[in-house]
């Protein structure tokens, strides 16, 4: 297996051999051949996009139409809603391919007395549904949570998704019409307006890490790597929890240090597996984190748990709760939602616990106390005792 | 000459990367002249007027290829000469530079007399001139040594479709020497390869995206030879990220049919503009995640390079910049260094030479090179040359010197330095601050503690301290 990659960071192609089906996928599948509108909010780095990939290619190649939008790149430059909109509807164009087949700054300029989200729906119904000929039309929504960093609520956008669902009983051809979203938030930081929301009618698609059923794909790349394949990924595992970009990471880690050894392969007693596994652990993942954190995983983590001041007091208080006590019961409160969206916690059977071995060992006791002694002194008050 | 006759014979007829030669060697040699008169070295915008007057062009085509206004370039234009006037001890112009440099380059024969770096030693055969350590490694140099496996890595990444490549190193650790080899392999391969220097783009241009965003695709599209048409793309009612994506796909991407490497130079010099900054990375992220699902942005390759981490805060309601191969290229390895200083000539056998090297400069590539320079070069026995290393008559004393220079420029900085190099352990320094000295070469970072990367640096700017406190 020369050309095997394990990829570390970045959406993985359709045809990456390091791919995992999980449960996920047939679910989200299921849900949208039968035209829900779907969305997959969830932590960061859980493998959204590479699921929006695979999805992409596996419904184009049953002959659908499929369109997406990365977010990220719109909404620059301190938009107006005006332009926003009007960058929508352009990448809508340019994703379905249809950039060059009608004149869109005249049909732009001749629907001049509607509101923005007027033209939007206009352009699903008249160019939309009208020139995409194939059964189903779907459009994927990468990178939502950017419109969080919008100076202005875009609560009309998903009103407009909701609308279009709304519109399937009036008229059919909007039945062929199916979006989906993918991102870092929940519903209620997306909107504000709860009256016409697409959330309550859709489907919720939860992503868990790799379970141990699933992960044969990449056993492969440790074939003639490892003397004992299965029982390496086995103890990878045991580190990672299958969190994605870990575990990819752990294995390629596995690999490079395969290829420092004199026969390319390395053989582990089965005694000793789980000490080996460990010590690359510590030494090229947790020991100096901060520099070795390449491409970044743990940094992004860090940052999202400490990024607002006020909070990250209470956050840092929640976790440390959940490191020392093993896990929490889930309650839905906001600051859990909040560090469930970290991804340093995950919810397992109604309880929050860690998400895996690797965060324990970087986000130990000693790190949360540095950052507690960094903080405010006053914010720091009834850490520790802010049991829910 | 700096190229001779006998040296012109061993380089293949090729004309223009003669002619380049020809030019770099000059401009080094000039400014040398003026680094010694003035303590500075020329600025970007000077060199490109010294190269584009070297070469007869006027100043509006000077201009052009500089991407500033006329005027700016006469003005600039006319510093330039006062610094060569200086630097040359006689009145020249842009007319008579060239001939009074000239001139002096082939008076001074003897190398002692003026600065070495003008004229390496010429002798039977190409592979035998040791160049003095200034920019990149050349391509046809037998100087360049490989870090294996990070060019294999690098070379295979470029060939896959819309691959990303992201160098971070610090200055003078031979991230331009790699870029050069990637763009060659991948031009080799029948690949257009483009290099865009950020530090090219004016402080004007980065606190602004649509500015420059246009000022990117302005420059790519002149460097593919295509004429550029931004206004048929660009698009007032939308923001500058979905525009200059349109003008990548609509005619960038669609006008050139093989795969378009774009190499991002000092990407770090846009840091300073966090909103920039975190607004082109993303966009760079997307497009890059494009590829994944169309076959047109599989063309596109990219080459990120960059000399410190990515500090500033990029926005947390997306991605992080973590896609692509990263690579980061570290010190010399004690057998890499031994590699260089077989193939500068020497033979140390009993390798206590080597230990005694890599004790004051701990493999840091330029600063190995400038010292196998100048042993090869004159009569000095490398214990003489270690000991003076540290002071201003030894032979780092230009790069120490600049380097006191813009640390006296920053008292934070300067601050920060002297209480790593004061303590024995490693210090705990402000992010920042950390990120800037790291980029300078000064410090080793491990998380946010900080080590002098080497004793060299260790001892010039402890005697320096010393000095201050004296006074």
């Amino acid at each position: 297996m020369k050309n095997y990659q394990y990829q570390v960071g970045g959406c993985l192609k359709n045809d990456a051999p390091t791919y995992v089906l999980r449960e996920a996928d047939a679910k989200l599948y299921d849900a949208l051949i039968t035209g829900q509108f779907c969305y997959v909010l969830n932590s960061r780095q859980m493998g959204k996009s590479s699921l929006r990939v695979q999805m992409m290619h596996r419904l184009q190649r049953e002959g659908m139409t499929c369109a997406s939008i990365d977010m990220t790149r719109v909404g620059s430059d301190n938009l107006t809603p005006a332009k926003w909109y009007r960058e929508v509807i352009f990448e809508l164009l340019r994703g379905f391919n249809l950039l060059g087949k009608f004149n869109f700054k005249a049909w732009w300029h001749e629907k001049k007395y509607l509101s923005n989200n007027q033209r939007l729906s206009q352009f699903i119904e008249e160019i939309i549904l009208v020139h995409l000929n194939t059964e189903n039309i779907f459009i994927f929504i990468d990178e939502i949570d950017r419109v969080l960093s919008l100076n202005f609520p875009v609560d009309d956008f998903f009103a407009l998704i909701r609308y279009c669902y709304n519109q399937r009983a009036e008229n059919p051809a909007y039945n062929r019409l199916v979006f989906v979203l993918f991102g870092v938030a929940t519903p209620s930081d997306l909107i504000q307006d709860w009256n016409h929301n697409p959330f309550d009618i859709g489907k919720a698609v939860e992503l868990q890490g790799f379970q141990a059923n699933e992960v044969q794909p990449l056993e492969e790349g440790l074939v003639k790597i490892v003397n004992n394949p299965p029982a390496a990924l086995e103890e990878i595992l045991t580190w990672t929890s299958g969190q994605p970009f870990l575990t990819q990471k752990l294995c390629d880690l596995v690999r490079m240090f395969s290829k420092e050894t004199i026969e390319g392969i390395v053989q582990v007693p089965s005694s000793t597996k789980a000490f080996w596994i460990e010590e690359l652990v510590q030494k090229q993942i947790v020991n100096n984190w901060e520099s070795l954190d390449e491409p970044e995983h743990l940094r992004t983590i860090r940052d999202r748990l400490l990024r607002n001041e006020q909070r990250a007091g209470r956050i840092l208080g929640l976790y440390q709760q959940i490191l020392q006590q093993g896990a929490v019961a889930a309650d839905n409160s906001s600051k859990q939602i909040e560090l469930l969206l970290t991804g340093l916690v995950v919810k397992r059977n109604g309880k929050l616990t860690v998400g895996n071995r690797i965060y324990e060992r970087v986000f130990n006791q000693n790190w949360i106390d540095q950052q507690l002694s960094h903080l405010h002194p006053h914010l720091c008050d009834g850490i520790g005792n802010s049991v829910p | 000459m700096l190229i001779t006759n006998s040296l012109r014979e061993n380089i293949s007829a090729n004309l223009s990367l003669e002619k380049t030669n020809e030019v770099e060697a000059s401009l080094l040699a000039a400014d040398n002249l003026v680094f010694a008169k003035t303590g500075k070295h020329l600025t970007t915008l000077q060199a490109g007027i010294f190269r584009g007057a070297w070469l007869n062009q006027k100043y509006e085509q000077i201009a052009q290829e500089n991407f500033c206004s006329d005027i700016h370039v006469k003005r600039v234009g006319a510093e330039l000469w006062e610094l060569l006037s200086l630097g040359l001890e006689e009145r020249v112009n842009k007319k008579t530079f060239r001939a009074a440099l000239e001139r002096r380059q082939s008076f001074n024969s003897e190398p002692k007399k003026v600065l070495p770096a003008l004229l390496p030693k010429v002798s039977k055969s190409y592979s035998d001139v040791i160049e003095f350590p200034n920019g990149s490694v050349p391509l046809h140099s037998h100087l360049y040594i490989e870090r294996t496996p990070i060019e294999a890595r690098a070379y295979s990444q470029i060939k896959q479709p819309g691959s990303l490549i992201r160098i971070k190193a610090p200055n003078q650790m031979g991230k331009t020497s790699l870029l050069l080899r990637i763009l060659d392999r991948a031009s080799k391969i029948g690949m257009r390869t483009v290099t865009l220097n950020l530090h090219q783009a004016e402080k004007k241009i980065c606190t602004c995206l649509d500015q420059f965003l246009r000022w990117f695709c302005f420059n790519i599209s002149r460097k593919l030879k295509l004429e550029p048409k931004l206004d048929d793309y660009w698009d007032e009612n939308m923001g500058s990220k979905v525009s200059c994506t349109a003008y990548f796909q609509g005619y960038l991407l669609a006008q050139i049919d093989s795969p378009i490497v774009l190499a991002l130079d000092e990407v770090n010099q846009i840091f300073e503009y966090p909103e920039i900054a975190s607004e082109f990375l993303s966009l760079l992220r997307s497009w890059h995640e494009e590829a994944k699902v169309s076959d047109l942005w599989q063309k596109l390759r990219l080459v990120v390079v960059h000399s410190t981490e990515v500090y500033i805060p990029l926005n947390i309601n997306q991605s992080p910049f973590n896609v692509g191969l990263p690579i980061r290229l570290p010190m010399f390895t004690t057998e890499q260094v031994k590699e260089l200083v077989q193939r500068h000539g020497f033979n140390w056998a009993n390798g206590s030479e080597i230990e005694q090297l890599m004790e004051m400069v701990n493999g840091h590539p330029y600063l190995v090179r400038v010292a196998l320079y100048h042993l090869s070069r004159y009569q000095l026995s490398l214990e003489k040359l270690l000991k003076e290393a540290a002071t201003l008559t030894g032979i780092y004393s230009n790069h120490l010197r600049r380097h006191w220079v813009t640390l006296q420029k920053y008292p934070e900085l300067k601050l920060a330095l002297q209480r790593a190099t004061d303590s024995q352990e490693s210090i705990h320094l402000e992010a920042i601050t950390a990120y800037k000295l790291e980029n300078m070469g000064l410090i080793k970072l491990n998380g946010n503690c900080a080590t002098p990367s080497c004793e060299l640096y260790r001892l010039y700017f402890r005697s320096q301290q010393l000095k201050d406190c004296a006074s």
